[in-house]
């Protein structure tokens, strides 16, 4: 099955879209705040359902040309991400300490936001992931809750991110895989000799290595190519395509429905309410720093899980003082980064795992743990890859222990790099109400608004998790055949900093302790939505952007059905 | 976490105003074991970008340019100590990928806050160069050993001077040529790194070993 059948072709390349261009006193149907994993979603579903759809992104428009093999340029410089010289973090361990600068959060700012510099692991969440408060029982200084939807739910949706926005991979081979209800698209990509040892190594442990789910195209697909293996995706863009960001996928097929404008440069300070309490549209700061008020008939915020609060945060108003939609006071809170780290092993021949995609094995054997054996709640799993472009190599490639400069430092360098496999793990972390986003008093971003800032300490609980996970990666290098292993130290702040922002509009049933219902919709605002890893209750096993994708298709199948029939109370 | 505890960090003082990776170690371990390079972390250096166009301009031209933005005593000094870090061993090390001059068109455009801690460093191998071989001159007209004897000082007493000139070294060894190090793409010689747009399976020893 390759790209036979598919009404949603992309635009002929080099052809512009026929796309509007609204004024800001026309009251689009839908404003969507943010163009990534969920924004993107979300523009093409409701652009497709037949409404006027306007997203604003705060970053640029790039194009496959940018996405240059340049560290530089890319990593050190955030070309793709949020800057921290022109939007400071702070953060503080506790509400006791005061909050010092510090990246805080990492987001992808520019058209397809994250989408675009991921790793592209698209495992489905498992049933588990959505009902461990009923499994596991309450939890000491965690606001462990279930999700209002469970995985049956969640499961045509799924479906939809594999089949339309594209995704590698084979079906039935995870024996802890939930039910599907279709294959993949495409067949997985090629095992790399880092997946060849991960099989050896988890054959030796016990437990099943097996293709690793990836937004990666192994065959053309819906109009793009194939991947090329020239193995700058973590981090980087993809400069042919077939890389499944919502920029090459999602965006266009909106654009090309003639009702979706995606505006860039926009950076929005405030969603604008009347005395009703319903949204009227949004103010936002233009190119040029000038401000914009923008009509719109509903509102859906899918900023990430770090400038959605924010933004709700900087909406406060007479009627709504603690900011927009923060009735429950939850708004900010119970930030969840997964828990995650790596282990490195070196090995007697050359693996080149600088090659081709990260990962083409997985091991989820220790998905769910069992409390009982292991002494804590939680799971996870694994990945071999590689994770290291040469300056970041060169800065901590090799072992703690061993030499970091000089002629042995060098010596080092020279043999291990094409030698070096890096297990990366994936895990539970705990929703902990203190853990939350807020507004700097102090610090301001260059546009005058208040920084982001963090109070975050990890839950005692993940720490034995992160500890765990690293013997566990040593364990497996090891039992792959590893020469000498070793892991990183784990730490109460471990996550600070990280890209997987979960958690903090959670979804609920109960208004007095959620921010949007089971659809997405504001409990306090019927025509305002809020849309990516902010809507998570839980945060699963790591590797968030499939969920927060299958939860943008679902909800804008939700608002287009509210919509229509007048819920919206616009 | 004792075998960190007992390592001097790794990357520069973060209350130096240099250009450092992250912060410290965990940032970055944070960040990178969370699924992304150290786009974030290292989203504090300055800016780079400008860098280019001298280093374009630089490999053209037939001859290496002058160092601008130190003295000649200075600039030989630097480059010294970078070549501690990355010797010329046998094969290529910092001296010839031209680390000083990815380092000279940093200051001299996109970082010119560099300027104030590396002649800092400069000041530090040779303050205590002149403690340890009174008369011996300046640090780049030392011996290797001596050379070295420093080094391991400044990597015990000085972390913010030491991490600065091992993170230059490093990220003008290993950059793209175009930033003016890595100039004939020695570092990733050193590495066995090809940059190349496309591979194709087998990529290793063990692709077809199942």
């Amino acid at each position: 099955m390759t790209d036979k059948g598919h009404h949603h072709a992309l635009p002929p390349q080099g052809k512009a879209p026929r796309t509007p261009t609204y004024k800001p006193t026309d009251a689009v149907d839908f404003l969507i705040v943010g163009s990534g994993s969920a924004g993107g979603v979300v523009a093409r579903e409701l652009s497709q359902a037949g409404f006027s759809v306007l997203v604003l992104e705060q970053g640029p428009r790039f194009t496959e040309k940018d996405f240059v093999h340049d560290e530089i340029a890319i990593s050190n410089n955030a070309k793709l991400t949020n800057n921290q010289k022109t939007q400071p973090n702070t953060w503080r361990k506790t509400d006791k300490d005061k909050a010092e600068r510090r990246q805080a959060v990492q987001y992808g700012r520019a058209v397809g936001g994250g989408s675009i510099h991921f790793t592209a692991n698209f495992w489905r969440f498992h049933e588990i992931d959505f009902t461990e408060r009923s499994r596991v029982g309450e939890i000491a200084g965690a606001d462990f809750a279930d999700w209002p939807i469970t995985y049956a739910d969640l499961e045509p949706y799924y479906a939809k991110v594999e089949w339309d926005v594209g995704v590698s991979g084979q079906g039935g081979v995870s024996p802890f895989d939930p039910p599907r209800t279709k294959g993949y698209p495409v067949p997985p990509l090629p095992i790399k000799s880092t997946g060849v040892l991960m099989e050896r190594g988890a054959k030796a442990m016990g437990w099943t290595a097996f293709p690793a789910p990836m937004a990666i195209l192994s065959k053309p697909y819906k109009g793009r190519s194939p991947c090329v293996n020239c193995g700058f995706c973590m981090g980087f863009g993809c400069e042919v395509r077939a890389k499944s960001s919502t920029l090459v996928t999602m965006i266009p097929e909106a654009e090309a429905t003639g009702r979706c404008e995606v505006r860039t440069h926009c950076y929005v300070r405030k969603v604008e309410t009347n005395a009703a309490g319903r949204v009227t549209g949004v103010t936002y700061f233009d190119k040029d720093k000038k401000e914009v008020f923008q009509k719109a008939k509903a509102v859906v915020l899918s900023a990430n899980g770090a400038e959605t609060p924010k933004l709700l945060l900087l909406s406060k108003s007479n009627r709504f003082p603690d900011g927009l939609a923060n009735s429950s006071g939850m708004v900010g809170r119970h930030l969840m980064y997964n828990g995650g780290g790596v282990a490195m092993g070196r090995f007697e021949h050359e693996v080149n795992a600088y090659k081709g995609p990260e990962v083409s094995r997985i091991v989820h054997d220790t998905y769910t743990l069992d409390p009982a054996k292991v002494g804590f709640h939680g799971g996870g799993g694994f990945d071999f890859r590689f994770g290291w472009a040469p300056i970041l190599y060169g800065f901590l490639g090799q072992p703690p222990d061993g030499p970091q400069w000089g002629s042995a430092y060098k010596k080092d360098l020279h043999d291990w790099f094409t030698r070096t496999v890096s297990c990366f793990w994936h895990s539970t972390s705990l929703p902990v109400p203190t853990n939350r986003i807020d507004l700097d008093p102090d610090v301001k971003d260059a546009w005058g608004l208040p920084a982001i800032r963090l109070t975050f300490t990890n839950h005692p609980n993940d720490l034995k998790v992160f500890q765990y996970f690293n013997e566990r990666s040593v364990d497996l290098l090891n039992a792959a055949g590893s020469l000498k292993s070793w892991h990183f130290p784990v730490g109460e702040e471990d996550g600070v900093g990280g890209p997987h922002l979960l958690g903090t509009c959670r979804m609920g049933n109960d208004p007095a302790h959620s921010v949007v219902s089971r659809n997405h919709q504001a409990h306090d605002v019927p025509n305002l939505f809020m849309v990516d890893g902010s809507s998570f209750v839980t945060g699963g096993r790591g590797q968030p952007t499939m969920t927060i994708m299958a939860l943008a298709f679902r909800a804008a199948e939700q608002m287009a059905r509210m919509a229509k029939a007048g819920e919206l109370g616009s | 976490m004792a075998l960190f505890a007992r390592r001097r960090p790794l990357v520069p003082n973060p209350e130096l105003p240099v250009a450092s990776p992250p912060a410290d170690r965990r940032t970055f371990l944070a960040l990178l074991s969370s699924g992304v390079t150290g786009a974030a972390l290292l989203a504090a250096w300055p800016e780079m970008a400008s860098a280019a166009e001298y280093a374009e301009r630089a490999m053209a031209a037939p001859r290496r340019p002058r160092v601008t933005t130190f003295d000649a005593a200075s600039s030989r000094d630097i480059e010294a100590a970078a070549s501690q870090i990355i010797p010329s061993d046998g094969t290529p090390g910092a001296r010839e990928a031209g680390v000083i001059h990815f380092i000279d068109k940093l200051v001299g455009g996109a970082a010119p806050e560099l300027k104030v801690p590396l002649a800092g460093l400069v000041a530090a191998l040779n303050g205590e160069a002149a403690k340890r071989f009174p008369g011996a001159g300046r640090f780049a007209t030392l011996t290797g050993a001596q050379q070295h004897e420093l080094m391991e000082w400044l990597d015990q007493s000085q972390p913010g001077h030491f991490g600065l000139i091992r993170g230059l070294t490093l990220t003008g060894m290993f950059c793209n040529p175009s930033y003016g190090g890595n100039q004939g793409k020695v570092g990733w010689k050193l590495l066995g790194f090809q940059d190349q747009f496309s591979w194709a399976p087998p990529f290793g020893y063990y692709d077809r070993d199942r």
